[in-house]
């Protein structure tokens, strides 16, 4: 067996966590390589630096310091009650007003029911002259808008993700604070972007890094207040083992219209 | 005639009850529901275990009172919305430990770092420190731990330090049991290698 399989396996192997099998595996390996044995002797002595989990530190403390911290940690839960204002106060007023007719709203409400009512008559009248020409053409060349529309966006789409996945690959561990407030904006953004591409017409590639990319902008927006370290982490290490970044690339060149365009522009 | 009224908060604080784990989960939902007993009983019982994981993350008795006053403020604030899908004591440790190693960080962006960690490996300071041999030698190793990247300090802190299972720690932090030993692995190998002259000293 590899030797890195069985490093692997030597945490379990200390904490009496490994099943028979693969203990025997191990003690037979270790009585053959010195290597190993050494890494053993290596995890066994950092876990003896450690301080056991008996010595806690609230020990430290009385049982009135216990009683006092819990007491402001209540008076501080009746302050913020006090001042906070009521999450959902401006909700409430904002669907109430929804529902409250207003005479403006009925004017328009009328005048885009005659703009409607227009366009049918114009449309009826237009198609009469000639009606199967004129529905293919015009078929066509809505299907073409529209998949140039689609490879606009998707290019937009994988470009301002690269942007935000090279960000958060750059952060450095020693960075001042924190604030990922802007990143969980446009990753809110991309993510209801990606829900539009993802009703789209799509090759398999495409579709699949879509899909790889929104698990990773859901996670980020999701984050607590934006200050959710260790799971920027884990997003982080999910992106490297991904290969994320190098496929969003793949993909943003063969979605870049601007390219296509020049190049059906020379011809 | 007078039956005796049933109180909203039937345990009051006994732990070591068998069925202790069923009532934290009434007096969760109590709480839950805006009851104030039941929420002073649910925090008297985890104010000490969030005080240690605050401490041990940061090292320093005030901000661990900070954290711990923090996380109870949230808790109490974001009640309402827990839905059960983990144990309350994950979701209290993932919000511990996120307050925790979001103040260690602005902690770090201030430049003040704090005086039991770093002072006693200033070569200036070391004679004095000569004396407090055991102290000095704690210093070092806490050092070496909160040097540790994220990750790695975190699940050698909850894993070790706190005495969490492994299958905890990887529900605090929302990721699998293969992680969280991979990370320890790792953690615990730097650690040993950066203090590998405490050993040799001792030996």
């Amino acid at each position: 067996m590899r030797h890195s399989t069985i490093q692997s396996m030597l945490y379990d192997f200390l904490m009496n966590e490994l099943p028979e099998r693969d203990r025997e595996i191990v003690e037979q390996h270790l009585a053959s390589c010195s290597g190993c044995s050494r890494e053993l002797a290596d995890l066994k002595q950092a876990l003896q630096l450690l301080p056991t989990p008996t010595e806690a530190p609230s020990d430290a403390q009385n049982e009135a310091y216990w009683k006092s911290l819990s007491l402001a940690i209540e008076s501080s839960i009746d302050t913020r009650r006090v001042t906070q204002p009521r999450p959902f106060a401006g909700l409430y007023d904002r669907v109430i007003s929804f529902f409250t007719f207003r005479p403006a709203y009925g004017f328009a409400a009328g005048a885009s029911l005659a703009v409607a009512i227009v366009a049918l008559v114009l449309f009826r009248t237009a198609s009469d002259e000639s009606p199967i020409q004129m529905a293919k053409s015009s078929i066509d060349s809505s299907i073409v808008l529209a998949q140039h529309e689609t490879d606009q966006r998707m290019s937009r789409y994988f470009s301002k993700s690269k942007t935000l996945l090279v960000g958060l690959a750059n952060l450095q561990e020693e960075e001042s604070s924190l604030d990922l407030r802007a990143e969980q904006k446009l990753s809110r953004r991309l993510v209801r972007e990606a829900r539009y591409l993802q009703q789209q017409p799509l090759d398999g590639r495409s579709a699949k890094l879509i899909a790889d990319l929104q698990k990773i902008l859901i996670e980020l927006a999701n984050l607590e207040e934006g200050n959710d370290l260790p799971n920027v982490e884990l997003i982080r290490s999910g992106i490297r083992k991904e290969n994320l970044l190098f496929k969003i690339r793949m993909a943003e060149e063969a979605f870049d219209t601007t390219k296509n365009h020049s190049t059906q522009k020379s011809f | 005639m007078a039956t005796a009224e049933e109180p909203s908060v039937p345990l009051l604080g006994d732990p070591l009850r068998a069925d202790a784990r069923w009532d934290e989960r009434r007096i969760l939902q109590q709480a839950k529901d805006g009851n104030r007993d039941a929420f002073r009983l649910l925090m008297n019982r985890h104010l000490r275990r969030v005080y240690d994981v605050a401490y041990r993350f940061i090292g320093d008795h005030d901000m661990a009172e900070d954290i711990t006053q923090e996380t109870f403020v949230k808790v109490h604030a974001a009640l309402p919305s827990f839905r059960g899908d983990a144990e309350f004591s994950t979701w209290l440790h993932r919000i511990t430990v996120n307050i925790a190693l979001t103040k260690k960080r602005l902690e770090k962006s201030k430049q003040q770092r704090h005086v039991r960690l770093d002072d006693a490996l200033d070569g200036a300071d070391c004679e004095q420190h000569e004396a407090l041999h055991i102290d000095e030698r704690r210093a070092h190793i806490e050092r070496a731990l909160h040097e540790l990247p994220t990750l790695q300090r975190a699940v050698v802190i909850l894993r070790h330090l706190n005495g969490l299972s492994t299958k905890q720690v990887s529900d605090i932090l929302r990721c699998s049991e293969g992680t969280v030993k991979t990370h320890l692995f790792r953690g615990l190998r730097k650690m040993r290698s950066k203090l590998h002259y405490l050993q040799e000293g001792a030996a």
